[in-house]
């Protein structure tokens, strides 16, 4: 029981605005650590990358619409990801395309780039002629994957 | 009478003069030299001298003549003595720096050998976790350990098992750019560089109003590491900016910043001296690690051996991704700790935490 307490049970004569002041300051100190949140970091927030966000993302097979528009890559999975640090992708619907990659080597980085056609075929997307690709497309990604790695690609505004 | 007398004293006395002779050549017939001496003149005493002195002349040229042929050959004979001897010299020397050579590439080819052997031994443990069926954890336990385990005090020395070096002889083709052929090696010592983009690290601190984080991503850091190493061998450091820790509130980070002495210790910083994998904390198959990390906290310039424990995991872009935390005293580093008049006060364990990404170092990463 607080100080205030006694002094009513032992019946103590007090003014109503000391009173009213005192229950004022007990409940400002009682109530002080409930309204001051706590700012902790949680345990699951201290990863500045979510673990695995693109896991709830749903992958569709890709149309050729899909393609077409500047990419860049958000994510790169499998050994390429030892060395492959950026990827971009300009797709264009006359079905010529054009990439840049950052690639970082034992004595630095460097980009490389490379141009040639693409096309869509049911079995996957053919850069350049070559073996069926697996393309996927999710709303704003597109993820293309091949041996040695899978990449993860955003649309992103063509300047 | 007179004359007779004459007569025989002078017949007596020739007797006795002959007699005196013969007894006389009785007694020194042996004593006496005859010499025949020619009638030439002797030489005089100048034609003696200068005789002498051509003789001593010719004498001392021929000893000179003499000498000089002796000391010629002595010469010689020492001249091809020290040639012998230079010549012996630097036989030896070369056979001695052929013999370090020698004992210098046997001492590479011992240190491979064991690098060789130690990498089969750590191997060891997790094929036969996978392929027993013993639980992992008792396999863990009862196998043993692949290296000494060193002692926490003294540093590992690094040159103990070269980290693997990403091999780039062949290039490997993705999406048509060439990449270096580069794989992750669970079961190896890599070189690993923190990535402060993907990293974090911070504190929980508890006071009397509230509790609140300090956090940031200012850390810099590298190590080495077998990740199926059970013996764990790691070595390395982490370090983070001091002055960049942020804690939402800008009074109490200026407060925090006097109590960390920023201006005299900026970082704070852990090196890495070894790791204790948990009893079944190395999962090969799954590529996780669950242990404690053994290391030296620097706060403040004051230094404290500190396990960490963490949680290692490889995440699909082949990075590894280290989750930890350990408390630590702040008194233990000089660290005040933060009190306003009494009544609100900072307790003085704090939780500190990382949540770092980690990728295999390249010469590259080793060069920014």
């Amino acid at each position: 029981m607080s100080w205030f307490g006694w002094r009513c049970v032992l019946g103590f004569r007090l003014e109503l605005p000391v009173r009213a002041s005192s229950t004022a300051v007990l409940a400002a100190l009682l109530l002080l650590p409930c309204c001051i949140g706590s700012n902790v970091v949680a345990t699951a927030d201290r990863a500045v990358v979510a673990k695995d966000a693109l896991a709830t993302t749903v992958w569709t097979a890709a149309a050729a619409a899909d393609f077409h528009g500047l990419f860049e890559s958000i994510e790169v999975r499998g050994e390429a990801a030892l060395s492959l640090r950026k990827v971009y992708y300009w797709f264009q619907a006359s079905g010529r395309y054009s990439g840049a990659a950052l690639v970082e080597q034992d004595d630095g980085v460097a980009f490389q780039t490379l141009s040639g056609t693409w096309t869509l075929a049911p079995d996957g997307l053919h850069l350049d002629g070559s073996e069926a690709l697996s393309a996927e497309v999710a709303p704003e990604l597109l993820r293309i994957a091949v041996p040695g790695g899978t990449l993860v690609l955003r649309r992103v505004v063509f300047e | 009478m007179a004359v007779s007398i004459f007569s025989v004293v002078g017949v007596v006395a020739v007797l006795a003069v002959g007699v005196a002779g013969i007894g006389a050549s009785l007694l020194v017939k042996d004593r006496i030299r005859i010499e025949f001496h020619d009638d030439a003149p002797k030489d005089d005493g100048l034609a003696i001298v200068r005789d002498d002195l051509r003789s001593m002349q010719t004498d001392l040229q021929a000893l000179t003549k003499a000498l000089g042929q002796q000391l010629g050959e002595f010469g010689t004979a020492m001249g091809q003595q020290e040639e012998r001897s230079t010549s012996e010299s630097k036989a030896v020397l070369l056979a001695i720096a052929s013999l370090e050579r020698a004992l210098g590439a046997q001492s590479g080819r011992l240190q491979g050998l064991e690098r060789q052997l130690a990498s089969l031994e750590s191997r060891a443990p997790s094929e036969h976790m996978e392929s027993s069926p013993v639980p992992s954890a008792v396999a863990a336990v009862t196998l043993p350990a692949v290296e000494s385990e060193p002692s926490p005090a003294a540093p590992v020395p690094e040159s103990r098992s070269d980290p693997v070096v990403p091999s780039t002889q062949k290039p490997k083709a993705f999406l048509g750019f060439q990449l270096p052929s580069r794989a992750f090696h669970f079961d190896q010592v890599q070189q690993f560089e923190i990535l402060p983009e993907l990293s974090r690290v911070g504190f929980d601190a508890k006071s009397t109003l509230h509790d609140f984080s300090g956090v940031t991503s200012k850390i810099t850091g590298s190590f080495a590491a077998n990740l199926a190493d059970q013996a764990g061998a790691w070595t390395g450091w982490i370090a983070c900016e001091a002055t960049t820790l942020a804690t939402g509130v800008e009074g109490r980070d200026t407060a925090m910043r006097e109590h960390l002495d920023t201006e005299h210790h900026a970082e704070v910083r852990y090196t890495i001296e070894s790791f204790t994998p948990d009893v079944g904390g190395i999962d090969a198959a799954k590529e996780t690690v669950s242990g404690s990390v053994n290391g030296t906290f620097e706060i403040r310039g004051q230094k404290k051996a500190v396990s960490l424990r963490v949680k290692l995991s490889v995440d699909s872009s082949r990075r590894v991704s280290v989750e930890g935390q350990t408390t630590l005293h702040l008194p233990d580093f000089a660290v005040p700790v933060p009190s306003q008049l009494g009544l609100i006060s900072m307790e003085p364990d704090v939780l500190v935490w990382v949540a770092l990404r980690a990728r295999v170092s390249t010469g590259a990463a080793r060069a920014r």
